[in-house]
């Protein structure tokens, strides 16, 4: 894998500046305007939960480098793209949630569009010579994606 | 594609934006890496997006035509808005006084110096900032002891950085201003040896803590008196210091010997060694900074509890030392609230200074809420208008019930909100105000040492328009040789005239600040008097408070156990847990932003944090409704299973209500001041409420 994501969990202060961060870059909608019950969550590609006082655990994609999702999907639409990245072929994802079921940190979101998204390291950010949404908005540094 | 530069105000604000703009939509906001605040946001900041370009904001002035609370509107020019307004003030003033308008606003949003350059400039004395019980008791303690506002000196300016940092009853990683930002406390925090967290709850940094002491609510002042004999006692403190610019020590050192470690340590239910561990770091750790938050002015003994916090600063030789605790110098603009002081204060006295004497101390003499309410409800109700900026008093003072009862007693209110907010659903004139995003203005809350330029990115919905604006035009048809500016340019221009610059120039350069050395140990020069010497009465830093002692108040600090407590066993019968409310949520500033969808996703009904073991004891299980009940009254929220307290405590967010439910229950279901108490005692200085150590019991709510 060409490239590390890098979260220091003992110095997330769990404020969910990077959801909110990640949503607004990829115009990930939010759900709803008025909540029912239960409380649905709309899509987003990093998210922060509290494991135990002060302790959080950060559900986002690791690119794993053998990737169950990859290997389980059958439309074959999850593949390794540059620098081991891996990633969604729209055309081919059918949205059957397999690789939810399989990804070992629950990390792909189901879209409004019925297919799947993951964590796309902000590329075209990187393109406009600017750090990925969460770890630039990330007040305590904790973020960090290195080698791209 | 256009980028703004601007300032987030999405709390109390600060953080330098970048707004990205394309055919007059924001398409992104991002935090400027080249600032203060190194380009980091947070949830509330980002999601500013969608209040811009919120379906819910308010676009037209309103006037009420049903019976208040009906919903029933009529909507109206604001020439007609501001002209209704205006004449039912003159009205009021000829026939009452002008001390029979009260203007108010919210927590502080950058507009503060307009708010009270209006009330003063039309000549009342009754301004209403909810301040009694957050930051004004920090101001006075500072300016009873030090003679100013004392902050956390995170900035490393003579390169020396805080070697402890404490945290005392605050989250500043949740929320910024108040004197410091988050970031600048977690960057400071990479590089202090020692962090102490006094916390009731093992809060978000708890792990970077070398010591948590989680203290009883509503008991810190016994904490720190402790702290302080233990300093004495053991020699720790820095005599040159105390000797050359501290007075009243010998007072203080006797006063402290009432409060043994092993008292303290029943009283605080902190374990004594941890007591003496964190008073030894802070003596022999320093230079120490303490950031003092909130919970400890929302209670019956602020300004004593407070002010033995500055004397623990004062006697460890942290003040004014680089990497301690600094009365930072304002940006070349100078005070920017000169801009309300200059208008000379009426001559009464604000509602309820009498009693609280410090409300009436200049320069921000204020009126005291509970008072008011008083009065309306079972008095001669005399405040008659009521002109309220950015507030919900329902969810923003104690005993929400009564003081909706009390607002429905004022002859007329008008409100300013960027939606259709509690308080103005039962208002009789609602006027529709500008966001952050589609105003010009200098924003200058507390980090005081910058101003930085709030710059219009798109225009606002509607009508809807910038504070400033409303108070300009306001001020220009009741006092207008106050308010004589053309427009809200010609009142920046004359603002940032000490800095000899303009609106329009300072725009560009988004920031005027003073930084360096020049800050530190002023005491030391001739900046505040000949010859050295602090801005007090004696010249000195006063541990025994010359001040106090001359209004009739203890001029030593002292404990005074909460008002209601597990040691009172008639309350504590039957209400056996302890309620503290209010901590920070990071993605909601007080009431704001339950309408936001970005940010409602994130947690979209209140949480009450309840123990495992007290969860298992009342058959509560995670994400039950819960019935939090105190003599006041009951509430619903959310459990949330939370092992990092006492099993003693429960713990309540504040300031909820749901925009999508128009009733009035809807503000009361799950308002957490439906809880608080708004009867004495107050604090006896300024009139503080308690809203951090109460007593409640809970159950599971059926379906």
């Amino acid at each position: 894998m060409g490239f590390k994501l890098l979260i220091n969990r003992d110095k997330c202060i769990g404020c969910h500046s990077c959801t909110v961060a990640c949503k607004l870059e990829h115009n990930l909608p939010p759900y709803p305007s008025s909540p029912p019950e239960p409380e649905p969550k709309g899509p987003a590609f990093i998210r922060v939960k509290q494991e135990e006082p002060g302790r959080f655990s950060h559900i986002v994609c690791r690119h794993c480098e053998r990737a169950p999702c990859i290997e389980e999907c059958p439309t074959g639409a999850l593949v390794k793209g540059p620098w081991g990245m891996t990633q969604v072929l729209k055309e081919r994802c059918v949205g059957c949630g397999v690789c939810i079921k399989v990804c070992p940190f629950e990390a792909p979101q189901l879209l409004p569009d019925g297919t799947i998204g993951l964590c796309d390291l902000c590329l075209p950010l990187r393109d406009e010579g600017l750090l990925p949404a969460c770890q630039s908005a990330c007040p305590a540094g904790c973020i960090e994606i290195k080698g791209l | 594609m256009q980028e703004v530069k601007t300032t987030c105000k999405g709390c109390h604000g600060g953080c330098r934006v970048i707004v990205s703009v394309k055919d007059g939509q924001i398409f992104r906001i991002r935090g400027d890496g080249e600032s203060f605040t190194l380009g980091t946001m947070c949830a509330k900041g980002l999601a500013s997006v969608y209040e811009h370009a919120n379906p819910n904001r308010l676009i037209k002035p309103l006037k009420r035509v049903g019976p208040r609370g009906s919903g029933r509107w009529k909507e109206i020019s604001w020439e007609e808005a501001l002209g209704i307004i205006t004449n039912e003030m003159r009205k009021v003033a000829e026939k009452y006084g002008e001390e029979a308008i009260l203007i108010g606003q919210g927590t502080g949003r950058g507009y503060n110096r307009y708010t009270l350059r209006f009330a003063r400039s039309i000549g009342t004395p009754n301004v209403l900032f909810p301040a009694h019980f957050c930051f004004a008791p920090k101001m006075a303690a500072f300016g009873l002891t030090v003679g100013g506002r004392l902050f956390c000196d995170y900035h490393g300016w003579a390169g020396v950085y805080p070697r402890t940092i404490v945290h005392w009853g605050k989250q500043l990683e949740y929320t910024n201003a108040d004197g410091e930002m988050a970031v600048w406390f977690l960057r400071a925090l990479d590089k202090a040896e020692n962090f102490i967290l006094i916390d009731p709850r093992a809060t978000a940094t708890v792990r970077r803590a070398r010591l948590w002491l989680p203290v009883r609510p509503g008991t810190d002042a016994a904490l720190a008196l402790g702290m302080l004999n233990f300093i004495i006692q053991e020699n720790l403190y820095d005599r040159d210091f105390v000797e050359k610019w501290c007075h009243g020590f010998d007072q203080l050192r006797e006063r402290v010997k009432e409060y043994p470690l092993e008292k303290v340590s029943k009283i605080t239910w902190v374990p004594e060694d941890k007591i003496k561990e964190a008073a030894r770091l802070i003596a022999v750790g320093s230079p120490t900074c303490i950031q003092m938050g909130e919970a400890l002015e929302a209670n019956n003994n602020s300004i004593q509890t407070l002010r033995a916090i500055i004397c623990l600063m004062a006697i460890t030789g942290n003040i004014e030392r680089p990497g301690g605790m600094v009365n930072w110098l304002p940006s070349p603009a100078g005070p920017m609230e000169d801009f309300a002081l200059e208008v000379p204060p009426p001559s009464q006295k604000p509602l309820g200074a009498e009693k609280f004497k410090l409300l009436a101390m200049p320069p921000f003499a204020m009126c005291h809420w509970e008072s008011v309410c008083e009065d309306l409800l079972n008095g001669e109700r005399k405040i008659k208008v009521m002109h309220l900026v950015g507030t919900n008093p329902v969810l923003a003072y104690a005993n929400a019930r009564e003081v909706f009862q009390a607002l429905m007693n004022v002859d007329f209110i008008s409100v300013v909100d960027l939606y259709m907010s509690p308080t103005a659903r039962f208002a009789d004139i609602v006027l529709p105000a500008a966001h952050w995003l589609e105003m010009d203005d200098i924003y200058d809350m507390h980090p005081r040492f910058f101003v930085s330029a709030i710059v219009k990115a798109v225009e606002p919905p509607g009508e809807a328009w910038p504070d400033n604006k409303i108070f300009l035009e306001l001020g220009k048809r009741l006092a207008p040789s106050f308010w004589p500016f053309k427009n809200v340019e010609e009142m920046l221009d004359y603002q940032l005239r000490k800095a000899n610059t303009k609106w329009e120039e300072f725009k560009k350069m988004g920031i005027l600040s003073t930084t360096g050395v020049v800050h530190y140990e002023k005491h030391k020069t001739d900046y505040w008097r000949k010859g050295g010497g602090f801005p007090t009465p004696t010249g000195k830093v006063e541990l025994y408070s010359t001040i106090l002692e001359e209004l009739g108040y203890d001029p030593l600090p002292h404990y005074r156990e909460p008002s209601e407590s597990p040691l009172n066993e008639e309350i504590a019968s039957n209400y056996p847990l302890i309620l503290t409310t209010g901590g920070r949520v990071p993605y909601y500033f007080h009431s704001q932003y339950r309408q936001n969808p970005v940010l409602r996703e994130l947690q979209p009904y209140p949480l009450v944090q309840i123990h495992p073991e007290t969860a298992k004891r009342f058959g509560i299980s995670e994400g039950d409704w819960v019935w939090i009940e105190t003599p006041r009254g009951r509430i619903k929220q959310k459990a949330a299973l939370f092992s990092g307290m006492n099993p003693q405590i429960v713990v309540v967010q504040a300031s909820w209500y749901y925009p999508e439910d128009p009733s009035p229950e809807s503000f009361f279901i799950s308002n957490a001041n439906v809880l608080t108490s708004n009867h004495p005692p107050f604090d006896p200085c300024i009139g503080s409420t308690t809203f951090r150590a109460l007593m409640c019991k809970i159950y599971k709510a059926e379906g």
